[in-house]
């Protein structure tokens, strides 16, 4: 890692894990506090620890519609604490999913605070379903929000489109009679 | 509706043909570069599912828009929000 003006610069990490929805508290503030113990031993710090709440997933993960969705974003020397976290995180049989992410290198360890695990972190709060598909009005418009602030009407029509040629049945294919 | 009324309906819409023969000049650009959109996020999936098709495909640039570097960078979260489960792999028919 960099030495900058005698300043050792970290890397930051997020590892974002998905607990399964039939877990209760307990099972969270364990696995939560499995994070923090396994930062605090390897020298890293941890600058945002988020619980996204009790959502629905694009798909089943073991056999559950849902999944609690906690990230961690953390600083560490290298990679060696993700390896860690994310092998704590494996021996847990409530964790289905764990994803880690590189966020960015030399970060001054001043410039970010650390984050403590209260204990709403480890409450369950459900997420409302998030639509499938965009929302579309009658002339089948997309879905107009603050990301739209430009004329969307091309990547909806397209979508109509494309989706029109996805359908998996062209033209002289009807499927078996 | 069926298919095949869908495909007539499709054939006798005016607008329909004239947009795909090229009438009407849509305006391509990259929404992150024109808009000064934070970096793409593989976990803001509301925006991610601009730019995957109903199938749960990745939308090639010629549908998205986007420049080289942003139609990577999507393509990249997208493929990291199917690993959490975030977005679909696969949308199957029915």
């Amino acid at each position: 890692m960099k030495q900058v003006e005698g300043k050792e610069k970290l890397r930051e990490y997020e590892t974002i894990f998905i607990v399964r929805a039939d877990a209760n508290e307990e099972v969270l503030q364990r696995t939560n506090k499995r994070v923090y113990e396994t930062v605090a031993r390897l020298n890293g710090k941890i600058v945002r620890f988020d619980n996204l709440g009790r959502k629905k997933l694009a798909f089943p993960v073991a056999k559950n519609p849902k999944g609690i969705v906690m990230l961690a974003g953390y600083l560490s020397r290298d990679g060696k604490t993700v390896d860690e976290i994310q092998r704590n995180l494996r021996m847990q049989d409530d964790v289905v999913r764990i994803h880690s992410k590189r966020i960015a290198d030399d970060v001054d360890p001043e410039s970010k605070a650390a984050v403590d695990l209260t204990d709403d972190k480890n409450k369950i709060v459900d997420v409302a379903d998030e639509p499938l598909r965009p929302e579309r009005d009658d002339r089948g418009r997309g879905r107009r929000d603050e990301f739209d602030a430009y004329d969307d009407d091309f990547v909806a029509s397209a979508l109509a489109e494309h989706g029109d040629n996805e359908s998996g049945r062209g033209r002289g294919d009807r499927g078996g009679r | 509706m069926r298919d095949f009324d869908r495909d007539r309906e499709r054939d006798h819409d005016d607008d329909f043909d004239r947009k795909r023969r090229g009438g009407i000049q849509k305006r391509r650009v990259c929404r992150f570069c024109v808009d000064k959109l934070p970096d793409v996020d593989y976990k803001d999936t509301s925006m991610l599912r601009n730019f995957i098709s109903e199938r749960g495909k990745i939308l090639p640039r010629r549908l998205s828009g986007n420049c080289a570097t942003h139609q990577r960078k999507v393509a990249v979260a997208v493929r990291r929000a199917r690993q959490i489960a975030f977005l679909p792999y696969v949308v199957s028919a029915g």
